[in-house]
């Protein structure tokens, strides 16, 4: 109870604006309360890359779920070329249905930001923080695809037309992971990515931009001009509350403390 | 009782239902200490959206074994409810030396070769035979007065997330060489006001073999769901 969370020290965080200023600032809310949080992987990943933070989070009283995309990680046995992004917006749309969860904080790293935009817009009600974690944005109709080069947008579609489901798991240091346990640890369990969620147009009426609470955050060491350009139409909107870490990509792997202490301030 | 250690539960649903069944004695052991896993098969409960012709017993199996690998669990206390026999008896052919208990509860205990089919009554597999005929691949939701479930906010809960059972995941025959029966604590309990001859058999198996602990439990088939609190305490107990 006296548990309060602050913002760990040197916690590698820029502050970036009024905003994070005044998070910091702030007295801890009611973060002693149990909350619910469901956290969304990204491509590649599969919900054991969240076991750190959830650990932390689970010690701290609250509940934790993170499902895994079909296709993916233990449910890479269900890869096809019929995986596609209404599949992966279902499985945490579903996952709220069946285990009746309210009031849950909603968090989608990088990949994620798409089925976590998608889900929100049936999940509305039942979510009052929703977190991106160096993650899309995407705007309605869009594909993944969009975002890729045109070289590579051609490449991805031909493969998928002669009947590949997936793309190869790129090395661990492509996100920034540098501990040579958490490279043997994330390699090991990282699976192909399927090409069918890239391809299909999400539908958006921004749901995501009517959750109480909103949170973008950057992971600086990680460059990508898509999260550069999320992170910049957060801070323009206004609403939403922005972090800018000195981290790599998977946050959730190599500052787990960090990320949950973060997780716990905006829920 | 005298269990302190924190152990990894590995909890197994089965048929209509999914990991959501779970949730009062994944409560109570959570509480307690221990790490708990939920899985849903592939086509039930929140993974319902994934069903389909294609879902067979191989589905169901890998769907467990993977959260072994993804969430490298080792020393696990693994439970399979009802139908939930069948798969970690086919997962256990993969899992030696990482699963330290084994429970059936209330559960098939199928012998090599064997379907879910080749055991269901002559008047079922009819109905099989007829539903996948017209093209089905599943099995309506039958009352939770069937799992002997009164209370009526129970019946409503398991009412609303019960789905229907893939029938491919009977029509496949499980290949298993034994690797349950090498598991060093092994565990059948049946609860008896559910009728049926199958559970009976097992039961009566299991008693005929020293190797196997049994419970007899005055209760009805969905125990996870109004015996939660004894259920846990069994598990621990077993663990």
């Amino acid at each position: 109870m006296q548990n309060r969370i602050r913002p760990s020290r040197r916690s590698l965080i820029a502050a970036s604006g009024a905003a994070v200023a005044a998070a910091m600032a702030a007295p801890a809310q009611a973060q002693s309360a149990r909350r619910t949080f469901v956290l969304v992987h990204g491509a590649y990943h599969g919900g054991w890359c969240w076991r750190r933070v959830a650990d932390l989070l689970e010690a701290k009283g609250h509940k934790v779920y993170t499902p895994t995309l079909t296709g993916l990680g233990e449910r890479s046995h269900l890869m096809s070329t019929a995986v596609n992004m209404d599949m992966h917006i279902a499985d945490i749309v579903n996952v709220f249905k069946w285990e009746g969860l309210e009031n849950a904080v909603l968090v989608g790293h990088s990949y994620g930001g798409w089925p976590v935009s998608g889900a929100i817009e049936q999940v509305l009600p039942q979510v009052s923080s929703i977190v991106f974690l160096d993650a899309f944005l995407p705007v309605d109709g869009e594909t993944g695809t969009d975002q890729q080069s045109q070289e590579n947008r051609a490449q991805v579609t031909k493969a998928f037309a002669a009947g590949e489901a997936s793309r190869p798991a790129p090395k661990a240091s492509s996100f920034e992971v540098a501990d040579p346990k958490d490279i043997a640890w994330v390699e090991s369990k990282m699976t192909p990515q399927p090409i069918g969620v890239t391809l299909q147009p999400i539908k958006l009426t921004y749901a995501r931009d009517r959750v109480a609470k909103k949170t973008y955050i950057r992971a600086k060491k990680h460059p990508s001009a898509a999260f550069d350009k999320a992170l910049d139409g957060c801070k323009k909107a206004g609403g939403w509350k922005v972090y800018e870490l000195d981290t790599g990509h998977d946050v959730m792997v190599d500052k787990p403390d960090l990320l949950a202490n973060i997780l716990m301030e905006v829920a | 009782m005298a269990v302190t250690k924190s152990q990894t539960f590995v909890l197994v649903h089965g048929a209509w239902h999914g990991g959501w069944c779970w949730r009062r004695v994944a409560r109570l052991l959570r509480a307690r200490g221990h790490e708990v896993f939920t899985p849903t098969m592939t086509g039930l409960g929140e993974r319902s959206h994934l069903l389909s012709a294609a879902v067979d017993l191989d589905t169901h199996i890998a769907d467990i074994v993977n959260v072994f690998e993804w969430e490298n669990i080792t020393d696990a206390v693994l439970v399979g409810h009802s139908y939930g026999g069948w798969p970690i008896s086919g997962a256990m052919e993969k899992l030696e030396g990482r699963v330290s208990s084994i429970v059936y509860l209330d559960a098939a205990l199928p012998p090599d070769g064997i379907s879910g089919f080749d055991l269901q009554s002559a008047e079922d597999q009819a109905s099989t035979k007829a539903a996948l005929a017209r093209g089905e691949f599943s099995r309506p939701v039958p009352r939770p007065e069937r799992f002997e479930l009164t209370d009526p906010d129970d019946i409503a809960w398991a009412l609303s997330k019960m789905t229907p059972q893939p029938i491919g995941v009977a029509m496949q025959k499980i290949r298993i060489t034994g690797a349950r029966d090498r598991v060093r604590k092994k565990t059948y309990v049946r609860a008896l006001k559910h009728p049926s001859a199958n559970f009976d058999r097992a039961l009566a198996t299991c008693k005929a073999d020293a190797t196997w602990r049994v419970y007899e439990l005055d209760s009805g088939h969905d125990l996870m769901v109004d015996e939660p609190e004894m259920l846990a305490q069994l598990l621990e107990e077993c663990a």
